[in-house]
């Protein structure tokens, strides 16, 4: 019998240990610790060596399976969570995204594009969506919107007679404030010798400060408006005013011979506020121009905005109700079929005011919820585009590291670990990207989009919020990765996994089909939006709108100056031989219509039709190029023409029932008979988001803002000089001209739909460079998993182009499908759109066919450069490398 | 011989005891417990180092390697804040039951 060695058994009772699942390497060392321990003092009560090791063996160590069961129990629950195991995910996921790098940054590159306009849109909605909310009684206020009811139709009008506000006052219950506003247009202010045109100002009433939160940083708001000849001011204006001196108190000299005491210093004015101003005129300045037909008690003049304050359980219904009784029962001669008094809660202005016929003024900021949202959801679609690009991508490189997957799994990761694995890539790659597409959205923001305040909006709820965002979207990335591939993974035999030869199949490639197709139908259906876009802008801009629209210039200065020296103007215009011709007019197809009601003599006032006019000058038809149909324009050797002449559209005329001019007779006024002398071609007066509604022309009967010259001149430069010499010559510097030319004028009107459509063109752009950085990169994995093949029909014969075709033919059928089935559904989003447009052009084949070209030739020039490394490949070094 | 669950519940918070006075390793815990029990209190040694592996798991001890003089490695496990609080926490549960046995059966143990 061999003698026992003590050693030799510890040693193979370690071997044993490790067969347990569960005991580590380290506990083995601790075991064999203890184990030493306990043999030892049994040593020391002289048992034998041998018989000590057995004792302890049988003792305390003859339950291992229980032991060890126990320990998989211990660390089972923690194994993916603990942090040395994270390292290792981390290392492994940084290693196998710098081993793939160009395919990472493909899908880093689109995310950031992705992620930039998604927050970049947000932040923009969020501004959207900020308006108005910053008044402390923001939910109270409500303002009057007027619906009028006519035999020819409806109009929503924000605006009430002057009488509304001082009438009702507080007298109804569940009203608490009432306040008006009257744009005070432009005006001359004095301050010593300096002088300045002031346009952005209202007339308010005294409640004004009190129920709106515009906090004054000097002087009173509960009575800075309430005296006759007062004014508030912003403190930039102050400053413009009085340098550093004390402007309350001061005096501004306003409109030649008029005083306004300076009595409060306001805060800035926010930017996210429907209404804009620079100073406020106390209400009880207000004096109603000469040759208005109205006045301060009227019932029947619409142009002033009112607001109430209600009290917090007012029944919104019951007041609008009342409100129309009140209105109806003062209204009395009214031409209206029915009046109906609607209060439109102060946070939807801003949002939901395009139904209303606006009131004319650059002071009122408005936006259509539908661009608004739109425009989010083109980001989100680029998203989709990166994201699609992201799964399609990883997930076609699995195919190139079966291997790496493969071993992992033999040497016992399980189906959770590789997902866990997955997914903290996807982590990675979303986070990454996420942190530098906040950087360059704010940035971006704020050096493109001065007028929103990236820095109100942008807390710590929004950064939270954009947080959640990217954890959204790498958990779902993560887990469609880990799902699409886990299971084919799992399903699929390591064997063949480890030798490469499994090619997954089925479920996954119709995924990758998918996919593709996705981002061909939202990118051909971005390149349709936006060439729809841009030609329904060109169509517009090259419509005949029934005058003309180059060569004209417009001139617009304060009225009363503008009255007072319109004659010697015009005298020296005649001998300027670069003016043609000379008028004036109250607008110059501005977007602006001052609004009443027409009826030829003996029909019954409430027969009457609606109608926009303008009051224009002698020469104003021939200066701009109306067509006369019948009758005759004004002429200045006819006595009556400037008081009792108006000339009607076309539209107006039918309204009218008029066929043939006879000397008809029509109340345009309440209190006179004018005769209509001539029927003008209808003209596109106001945008071609309107129909062409009824339009009368008479002569001024107030004193208009424009001068509008028809010129003909080689030298513009020389031509305005001499205009500007003339105005100071006569004006004596008292007000500034400002000349603008009119298809200027025209083009501000669509200054919204040209932003929009650059909005689309730089979307459309990002997303067709996201979709081809994807289809770029997927024909790189398609061709590099191939090479082989490839290699073969090379060294067969085959010519490039045939192996590119046959790898390109997925895609060209993704892409036709992709664009076939955009066509119908943006056909329908951009109907909706082009219905804001009262005349519009109508998308037809051309577009498609446009789209399907544009398309076709951007897959293409992607294909195309994948066809140089078939060319380059050499299949002798490829055939040869056979693993 | 105390029943199994009683050893159960009791282990965790006899190892912090134990720990309290200052860091050890395996054997001399279950010596110590054997010990502080009259041999009445006794575990199968081996099933000890799960326990110590859920602790910690649990944050309630941290463990260092240390090499002896005869080249042998020893685990030496040393109780952490969290630890303590746990300990606390127990030392309260038990208090409780002690005194609603001392009250009920009239014992005389003052802790």
């Amino acid at each position: 019998m061999s003698k026992f060695d003590l050693e030799k058994a510890i040693q193979s009772w370690r071997k044993k240990l490790h067969k347990y699942q569960g005991i580590e390497p380290g506990d083995v060392e601790e075991f064999e610790d203890h184990l030493r321990d306990s043999i030892d003092e049994l040593l020391e009560e002289n048992y034998s060596a041998e018989e000590a090791f057995h004792k302890v063996i049988d003792r305390d160590w003859s339950n291992l399976r229980e032991v060890s069961k126990e320990f998989r129990r211990a660390r089972i629950s923690t194994d993916h969570l603990s942090w040395s195991l994270f390292k290792n995910f981390l290392k492994v996921s940084f290693r196998s995204l710098r081993r793939r790098w160009a395919y990472s940054s493909i899908n880093l590159v689109g995310l950031v594009l992705g992620l930039t306009s998604v927050f970049g849109i947000s932040i923009y909605v969020a501004n959207e969506l900020s308006y108005d909310r910053f008044h402390q009684n923001g939910d109270e206020i409500h303002r009057v919107v007027n619906l009028f009811k006519k035999a020819s139709g409806q109009l929503h009008y924000p605006l009430a007679p002057p009488a509304l506000a001082p009438t009702v006052g507080t007298s109804l219950s569940g009203i608490r404030r009432v306040t008006r506003l009257r744009e005070a247009g432009d005006v001359l202010m004095e301050v010593g010798e300096h002088r300045f045109i002031e346009s952005r100002g209202f007339y308010a009433d005294s409640s004004f400060l009190q129920m709106f939160s515009f906090p004054l940083a000097s002087g009173e708001s509960t009575t800075a408006l309430s005296e006759p000849n007062t004014i508030v001011l912003t403190e930039a204006m102050a400053k413009k005013y009085f340098g550093n001196d004390n402007p309350i108190g001061q005096v501004i000299q306003f409109h030649g011979d008029r005083r306004l005491k300076v009595t409060g210093i306001l805060e800035e004015v926010p930017g996210n506020s429907h209404f804009s101003f620079e100073y406020l005129i106390s209400f009880d300045s207000y004096i109603v121009p000469d040759g208005y037909l109205a006045d301060l008690t009227s019932w029947g003049w619409v142009g002033f905005l009112t607001y109430f304050q209600l009290e917090e359980n007012a029944d919104v219904k019951e007041l609008e109700r009342l409100l129309t009784d009140i209105y109806k029962s003062y209204n009395t001669s009214s031409t209206y079929t029915d009046i109906q008094v609607t209060l439109q809660p102060l946070k939807d202005i801003y949002l939901h005011s395009n139904h209303l016929g606006n009131p004319d003024g650059r002071m009122f900021a408005t936006n259509s919820q539908e661009t608004v949202w739109s425009l989010a959801a083109i980001a989100f679609l680029i998203l989709f585009i990166a994201s699609f690009n992201y799964l399609n991508i990883t997930l076609v490189s699995f195919q190139t590291r079966f291997k790496e997957l493969g071993i992992r799994q033999v040497m016992g990761s399980g189906r959770g670990k590789l997902v866990t694995q997955l997914i903290l890539e996807s982590f990675l790659v979303v986070y990454i990207a996420g942190a530098i597409s906040l950087v360059l959205a704010f940035t971006l923001l704020k050096w493109n989009f001065g007028q929103i305040n990236v820095d109100s909006i942008v807390g710590l709820k929004t950064v939270l919020l954009a947080f959640g965002l990217l954890l959204l979207l790498s958990v779902l990335l993560g887990l469609i990765i880990g799902i699409a591939s886990g299971s084919s993974l799992i399903q699929s035999k390591l064997l063949e996994l480890l030798k490469g030869k499994l090619q997954v199949k089925g479920r996954q490639g119709h995924f990758k089909y998918s996919m593709l197709f996705f981002q061909f139908f939202i990118s051909a259906g971005l390149i349709m939006l936006s060439i729809i876009v841009g030609r329904q802008l060109n169509f517009m801009s090259e419509k005949s709108l029934g005058y003309e629209r180059e060569g004209l210039l417009v001139l617009e200065g304060v009225r009363e100056h503008l009255a007072e020296n319109f004659d010697q103007m015009q005298a020296m215009f005649s001998e300027n031989p670069a003016i043609l011709s000379s008028s004036r007019s109250n607008h110059v197809f501005e977007g602006g219509a001052s609004g009443n009601s027409l009826r030829i003599s003996n029909w019954p006032v409430n027969q009457s039709i609606q109608t926009a006019y303008f009051q224009v000058g002698y020469d104003f038809p021939e200066v701009v190029g109306l067509n006369l149909v019948q009758g005759r324009f004004f002429s200045c050797d006819i006595a009556g023409d400037s008081t009792d002449a108006v000339i009607i559209n076309q539209t107006a005329a039918k309204a009218l029932g008029i066929e043939e001019l006879n000397r008809d007779k029509v109340y345009f006024t309440r209190d006179g008979e004018m005769e209509v002398i001539g029927i003008v071609e209808d003209f596109h007066f106001r945008s071609l988001h309107h129909q062409i509604t009824p339009l009368a022309l008479v002569m001024p009967f107030t004193n208009p803002k424009y001068m509008i010259l028809k010129y003909k001149t080689d030298d513009l430069a020389s031509m305005l000089s001499q205009i500007e010499d003339n105005w100071e010559e006569l004006n004596q510097g008292k007000s500034k001209l400002e000349m603008s030319f009119l298809d200027d004028v025209l083009a501000a009107q669509y200054e919204k739909d040209q932003y929009l459509s650059s909005i689309i063109r730089v979307f459309t752009m990002l997303a067709i460079f996201i979709a081809c950085l994807g289809l770029w990169g997927l024909t790189s994995i398609a061709i590099n998993l191939k090479l082989k093949q490839i290699s073969i029909r090379k060294v067969l014969g085959a010519q490039p182009k045939d192996i590119l075709l046959n790898i390109g033919k997925t895609f060209l059928i993704a892409a036709l499908v992709g664009t076939l089935l955009a066509w119908p559904v943006i056909r329908l989003i951009s109907k909706d759109w082009l219905e804001n447009f009262a005349y519009h052009f109508n998308p037809g084949l051309v577009v498609f066919i446009q789209s399907v070209l544009v398309v076709a030739i951007i897959s293409g020039i992607t294909l195309f450069t994948q066809f140089f490394k078939i060319v380059a490949t050499n299949p002798v070094r490829i055939l040869q490398n056979d693993d | 011989m105390l029943g199994k669950e009683l050893v159960g519940a009791s282990t965790i918070p006899l190892i912090l005891t134990i720990l309290l006075e200052g860091e050890n390793y395996g054997y001399q815990l279950i010596k110590k417990v054997r010990e502080s029990s009259g041999g009445k209190l006794q575990w199968t040694d081996a099933m000890l180092y799960p326990v110590l592996g859920r602790m910690h798991r649990d944050g309630l001890i941290k463990f260092r390697w240390e090499v002896l003089e005869n080249g042998r490695k020893r685990k030496y496990y040393k109780i952490t804040a969290e630890g303590l609080k746990t300990l606390e926490a127990k030392k309260e549960d038990w208090s409780v039951v002690l005194q609603m046995f001392s009250k009920m059966w009239g014992l005389n143990y003052t802790s």
